[in-house]
């Protein structure tokens, strides 16, 4: 391509941008719409696929009603390759009931797991951790669960069953939750049935290995060599599951004999055992009971001597106390005694010390007397000595007084002779300097000093003459002094003298009073003694009294405690008597008892050799995933959603492709002229087209990238999470198809490429000046109604405008209303496939099998036994009423067609059958009786099997085969149903042997009740409720539902697309007529009117043809996603119509709106300007 | 008393990104009541703007417009449409027919639009098409078609008749045909008529010529004797 032309192609692009973007849209909605729905299916599978695959869900799944030994696990080894087996795990389960007694009960299946090495159905951790301990525990997880399936609580469980403890499987009763797991085994949320509680499991609950302590495993599960690598959604996986499960079920069979002959044997050891026991327990029952009866008496020879014994105390004990009676009493009498004599003593002191102090006062009165007078003498003499002291003192003092005076004297006379000899010393010494100084000094001088000296030397001289006169007082009075001392030194000696007589006087008084006194003392001191002597005879009597009390005390006592010795001795023997008749009553017992056990043992023997005798052999089950619950259920699901999926969006794409075919075939002819001016300058044909082959292209393959990457993940996504309500399945893939993505691709180019070179090939045929030309529009032309001109005549301008305009415009028209008449058709598909799925429910659970409940009775119960269970049912709280009948499954044949879904329903009698079915056509709704003289089948299995009433089918029950005419066909939806009356059974089949019984109840409120008390019954198998069966058919339909919305809401999307594109080209093409219209003075609204006329006669014929092609289409796809075991509501109801048709008008409506701003927007003067 | 048609001062831009192109620079003319009008120039001159501000398509940005006594430039879009649709009869180059329509029907497309109008089938005999009347454009020759045009265009009995280069696409003597048609109407019902077109040949016929050249007005120039169109050649 030239360089030009490629910046040509890309302002190409840019310039009609809303053009290329509506190609692309329409394109990606197509290609989006187409893959993603196609794909959703295989995105399911792979899921699921995957999950099988990364969890390792098991092959098979063995169990035998005896359990599985390491012997049949060493078996199964040794077998291995023979086989197939790939890996195999032994482990455990059981149903319990979580939290027994409370509101959150539930019946739930207990799971082991084998730790982190566990090889097959690993469990998904969702949160917390797996268990470590034996009494921890992982949880199931949906909006059933009890309440406290959550991390952090505790969940009790108890058996459910009385005959069958909780310790015989398992460890703990309690168990805390760790964590949430999911697990390959449950791929959606029902957990199946079981045979405690009200009968449905509602969780699962894996506990380790370590909490189970059976001895043998409860399941086995294995997977197959090659298995995990085969699709498990194709034949080939259950092919070779079938194929490879005989010789399982073969290998099971023969561990089936095995194991019954070891139980037997087993059995059989055990029995001889219990007989040896009986035997080695009659025999000791023997020697015990001798043993017994010899301790007996010889107790009773005991009791015999200690009788003896205590009599002979009796009198030794009465003895003594007679002697120490006797004793005690002499010992109180001579207590008495010595009483008696202290008291004599007591008075002879009592008048002693009366006389004493009856004299004691006068005579420390005279001591006193005496006293006083001593004192007094005492006290003059005194007086007189401090007289002569007083003189004597005075007289010293005059004599001292004296001596110091002559001291004075003396000390003055010497003071005053030194200072003259100072004075000589120092007149000398001036006499001397004088002397020497003589020829120095002035004679006049030495003169007057010389004469001052004389005069000092006479005044020296005066003054010793007076110092000797002093001397010689002085001497005088010395002498003086000394007389005066010899006579005080005299005076002072008698004083002496005088005072030591008196002294001795006085002493000699005061010695005679002191003895006096003392003498007092003694006679005081003797009283004190004879009282003090008394009191010490008073006390030893007290002792003598206390030390008799306590003897008679210790006596008492004696006496008391030997008393009590006898009597208890007596107690004892009384006792022992007592213990001997106990004795003898319990060896009474014993015998008794013992005896009766024996006699149990024996006849449990008798009972377990009838036992042995009856034993059956275990039973053997192989199981495959296809018995898992839930799991053949998701396979069907998917394929559901694939047949709903199928047909439409092939349709969806083919209306993308018409409108982008017009699209691109416009766009080519806008561009004649352009076309014409390359061809006229000498570009090939093929330099040309390759603009808009290039143009579609890229379109296309943009739409298709953005369309394919969207779809192949918003459709899974908006699906899988539709149908999460309902599986369990983690970790969604939705991986990009690059096949499907290939396919789309190649034929939306295909498709595209192909219409722009059409449309291409047709411009280029003409030559380069016509292209040049401006190509006339379309011309004007009478329409075939305007020959009918009396009507044309009335018909409004504008209309008849509108009506030529449309013809004119021929193909526009028709793609518009192919376009809307399509969208209409998928929307109504829509509604109307909804209404077909989810209508059906009501109908059959309200309005046909208006029974409530179905019990399935055990096989191989007498008449009388089931009577007995229908009388049980009867007392049920809660059931309103019964019927038997019998529910078998058979193969329905006609012609050539057969179904082997049917079920034969044989009520007890037809004349109560209005009461829980309800037979009737479904057109008219006219009840259809069942009669003797044939069959009545259901609407679909009619249509499968192609049978009319009148045709005569073939009905295989139990490889009999039994031909009978069908009367009618009845309306029904969910199964297929042949209804036989009992006579005609019992005509054709022989015996009717009912196996299940229909109730009805008052309420939804009772079936718990009803479900929990059928569970307890023996002889019944199980039961299931309508409303049950009718939630469970809701969540399927709900998933479908949501197909159904994603189809209306992709159909809607593609409506308004389409019409968009559509009125756009309109537009385009007439942007010259419009801007005439404009400039001529036509309103804003005017203008648009003059379209929307035009479109919305397009869009009603639209939508009248889409809602009529609809039918077929709805129709269509109905039958195509059915399965044969259902039956959709054929009809639409008007609801649907109305709202595909409002929904497709109001999207034409939103687009004229829009197109109404386009319109006001268009300029005249351009419009007008450019001519082509 | 202004004219019945008066622009006074008339300016019109045009924003190309940063480029400001002015279409119409300050233009000013008169034309009386009942006049033939010739708007000539060049290519490019500003012709055709005035004509889209004049016939109400095109707003100004400054200047007013009098027809007859009313200010067009101050119109908001609804006065615009209704003065179109009242006011102005156009005639194109292309004639823009409906091509879904007939002759008479293109007609009435306009006649419908307003009251006070001239019947259909009197105005296309008037044009000389009395006998084509239910021919659709496609089976009319480009000079029938133009008089369709024409008819379409008087039939709402406008006050002004505005034509944009109404024989561009006609050989000569069909378009003498077309301007005499003009001018006849022009003369015997007292329309205002202005034409606008490159071709100075047919200048003498107008009453008034306004020669335009880069968005201006070069000259005005008044023909007391109106050259009648069948003397004109070109």
């Amino acid at each position: 391509m030239k360089k030009t032309m490629l910046k040509d192609f890309f302002r190409e692009i840019w310039k009609t941008k809303s053009r290329f973007l509506s190609i692309l849209a329409i394109v990606a909605l197509g290609a989006g719409f187409f893959a993603g729905i196609n794909v959703t299916t295989t995105d399911m599978k792979m899921t699921a696929t995957n999950y099988y695959r990364n969890y390792r869900l098991m092959d098979y799944h063995l169990q035998c009603t005896y359990g599985i030994t390491d012997d049949d696990i060493n078996a199964l080894e040794q077998q291995k390759d023979t086989l197939q087996i790939d890996t195999m795990m032994a482990g455990y389960s059981k149903d319990v009931i979580a939290n027994p007694g409370t509101e959150q009960e539930a019946a739930v299946k207990v799971l082991s797991y084998g730790g982190d090495g566990q090889t097959l159905n690993q469990y998904k951790l969702l949160d917390g951790r797996m268990p470590e301990k034996a009494n921890e525990c992982v949880v199931d997880t949906s909006s059933k669960v009890p309440k406290n399936f959550a991390i952090g609580e505790t969940i009790t469980i108890g058996s459910g069953a009385a005959d069958d403890p909780l310790e015989d499987t398992l460890a703990y009763d309690t168990y805390t939750v760790v964590g949430i797991v999911q697990t390959p085994l449950y791929v959606n949320y029902s957990r199946g049935h079981t045979t405690i509680g009200n009968g449905t499991l509602l969780a699962f609950l894996v506990v380790p290995e370590d909490a189970f302590v059976l001895d043998v495993y409860t399941d086995v599960y294995l997977t197959t060599v090659g298995a995990s690598a085969l699709d498990p959604f194709t034949d080939a996986y259950p092919d070779l599951i079938d194929e490879r499960k005989s010789s399982l079920e073969a290998f099971a069979k023969n561990r089936g004999t095995a194991r019954y002959d070891d139980i037997v044997a087993e059995a059989q050891q055990k029995l001889e055992d219990g007989k040896q026991e009986l035997i080695d327990g009659k025999k000791k029952q023997q020697t015990e009971l001798q043993k017994a009866q010899k301790k007996l008496e010889d107790a009773k020879a005991q009791l015999k001597n200690g009788q003896a014994e205590l009599q002979a105390q009796k009198a030794n004990f009465e003895e003594q106390k007679a002697s120490g009676l006797q004793q005690l009493q002499a010992a109180e009498a001579k207590l008495n005694d010595n009483a008696s004599q202290l008291q004599e003593k007591e008075q002879t002191l009592n008048s002693a010390r009366a006389q004493y102090e009856k004299e004691y006062p006068s005579a420390i009165q005279t001591i006193q007397e005496n006293e006083a007078q001593l004192a007094s003498q005492k006290q003059a003499a005194e007086q007189e000595f401090i007289a002569a002291e007083q003189q004597l003192a005075a007289a010293k003092k005059q004599l001292d007084d004296a001596k110091s005076q002559i001291d004075q004297g003396q000390a003055e006379l010497d003071s005053s002779k030194a200072q003259l000899d100072d004075a000589k010393a120092a007149l000398s010494q001036k006499q001397q300097e004088l002397e020497a100084a003589k020829g120095q000094l002035p004679a006049e001088q030495y003169a007057a000093a010389l004469e001052q000296l004389r005069a000092q030397q006479q005044q020296l001289d005066s003054s010793d003459e007076a110092l000797r006169s002093q001397q010689e007082m002085l001497k005088q009075k010395r002498s003086e002094y000394e007389t005066g001392l010899a006579a005080y030194q005299a005076n002072q000696q008698k004083y002496t003298e005088q005072r030591s007589a008196a002294e001795a006087q006085f002493q000699k008084a005061q010695q005679q009073l002191d003895s006096g006194r003392a003498e007092l003392a003694q006679s005081k001191a003797q009283l004190d003694s004879a009282e003090d002597a008394i009191a010490q005879g008073k006390a030893a009597l007290e002792n003598g009294r206390a030390q008799l009390q306590s003897q008679w005390d210790n006596y008492d006592r004696q006496i008391a405690s030997g008393q009590q010795q006898l009597d208890a001795a007596e107690q004892k023997l009384s006792d022992a008597a007592k213990e001997i008749e106990k004795g003898q009553a319990s060896y009474d017992k014993n015998k008794i008892e013992s005896d009766k056990k024996l006699a149990d043992a024996e006849k449990k023997i008798d009972k377990n050799e009838q036992k042995l005798k009856e034993l059956e052999a275990p039973e053997w089950y192989v199981w495959t995933r296809d018995d898992n619950v839930g799991y053949p259920d998701f396979s069907n699901d998917a394929d559901r959603l694939r047949n709903v999926s199928t047909v439409l969006p092939v349709f969806f794409i083919l209306i993308a492709v018409l409108v982008c075919l017009t699209t691109m075939t416009r766009m080519v002819e806008e561009r004649r002229t352009q076309i014409g001016t390359l061809k006229a300058l000498g570009y090939g044909k093929g330099a040309i087209m390759m603009k808009y082959v290039l143009y579609a292209l890229l379109a296309t393959i943009l739409g298709c990238a953005i369309g394919l990457s969207v779809g192949f993940v918003l459709f899974p996504s908006v699906l899988f999470l539709a149908y999460s309500s309902v599986y369990n399945i983690p970790d969604a893939v939705m991986p990009f198809h690059w096949g499907m993505a290939a396919l789309c691709t190649a034929v939306g180019i295909v498709c595209m490429v192909s219409a722009t070179l059409f449309a291409c090939y047709k411009e280029l045929l003409s030559s380069p000046a016509a292209l040049m030309r401006p190509k006339a529009p379309p011309a004007g032309k009478k329409i075939l109604l305007e020959r009918w001109t009396s009507l044309w005549k009335k018909i409004p301008f504008a209309m008849k405008l509108t009506l030529r305009n449309l013809l004119r415009y021929k193909k526009r028209a028709a793609m518009t209303i192919i376009g809307i008449g399509g969208c209409t058709a998928l929307m109504l598909t829509g509604f109307g496939m909804q209404y077909a799925i989810s209508s059906i429910v009501d109908r059959q659970y309200d309005t046909i099998m208006v029974y409530d409940g179905v019990v399935s009775m055990k096989d191989g119960l007498t008449k009388a036994e089931k009577q007995s269970v229908a009388d049980d049912i009867r007392e049920i709280d809660g059931v309103t009423d019964q019927s038997f009948a019998k529910m078998v499954n058979i193969t329905v044949q006609h012609d050539t067609a057969s179904l082997d879904n049917p079920i034969l329903m044989v009520p007890d009698s037809t004349e109560h059958l209005e009461q829980y079915i309800h037979l009737h056509t479904r057109a008219e709704k006219t009840p259809i009786p069942l009669t003797d003289d044939g069959v009545v089948v259901s609407e679909k299995l009619a249509r499968v099997c192609n049978i009319q009433i009148g045709d005569t089918i073939d009905i295989k029950l139990d490889q009999k085969t039994v031909s009978v005419p069908v009367t009618a066909i009845s309306e029904n939806y969910v199964g297929n149903y042949v209804f036989l009356s009992p006579t005609l059974f019992q005509k054709t089949f022989g015996t009717l042997d009912y196996n299940c019984i229909l109730i009805n109840t008052a309420g939804k409120e009772y079936q718990d009740s009803i479900s929990t008390k059928l569970t307890e019954n023996e002889r019944i198998l199980g039961s299931s409720f309508n409303s049950d069966g009718a939630s469970n058919f809701r969540d399927i339909i709900q998933n479908l539902n949501s197909v159904v919305i994603v189809i209306i809401i992709s159909a809607g999307a593609l409506a308004f697309i389409v019409l968009y594109n559509l009125v756009n080209i309109n537009v385009a093409e007439r942007t010259r007529e419009l801007a005439t219209l404009k400039i001529l003075g036509f309103r804003d609204h005017e203008t648009s009117a003059y379209i929307y006329r035009e479109n919305i006669i397009c869009t009603v014929i639209g939508i009248l043809l889409g809602l009529f092609g609809g039918i077929f289409l709805e129709r269509f796809v109905v039958q195509t996603a059915e399965v044969d075991s259902a039956m959709f509501a054929p009809e639409i109801p008007l609801y649907c119509f109305l709202f595909a048709g409002i929904l497709t008008f109001l999207f034409t409506l939103v687009v004229n709106v829009a197109l109404h701003f386009k319109l006001k927007k268009l300029d005249m003067v351009e419009s007008l300007k450019s001519v082509e | 008393m202004a004219a019945y048609i008066s622009l006074q001062n008339v300016y019109k831009r045009y924003h190309m990104g940063e480029v400001i192109i002015t279409a119409s620079d300050g233009v000013s003319f008169d034309i009386e009541k009942g006049e033939f009008a010739i708007v000539v120039g060049s290519s490019g001159a500003g012709k055709t703007t005035i004509l889209n501000i004049l016939g109400g398509m095109d707003t100004c940005d400054e200047g007013t417009i009098l027809v007859d006594g009313v200010n067009v430039a101050a119109f908001n879009k609804k006065q615009l449409t209704n003065y179109r649709r009242n006011d102005i009869g156009f005639i194109f180059q292309f004639y823009n027919l409906i091509p879904n329509l007939n002759a008479k029907e293109n007609v009435e497309i306009a006649t419908e639009l307003c009251k006070n109008t001239v019947d259909a089938e009197e105005m296309l005999r008037k044009v000389g098409l009395g006998d084509r009347m239910y021919n659709f454009p496609s089976q009319l020759s480009g000079g029938e078609q133009q008089r369709v045009s024409i008819a379409r265009a008087l039939a709402k009995n406008p006050k002004l008749l505005l034509c944009d280069e109404p024989t561009g696409a006609l050989d000569s003597n069909t378009g003498k045909a077309i301007l005499k048609l003009l001018q006849d109407t022009c003369r015997e019902t007292g329309m205002t008529v202005i034409v606008i077109t490159h071709n100075l040949a047919i200048v003498p016929m107008a009453d008034r010529v306004i020669h335009m050249k880069n968005s201006k007005v070069e000259k005005i120039e008044r023909n007391a004797h109106p050259m009648p169109v069948e003397q004109i050649e070109w």
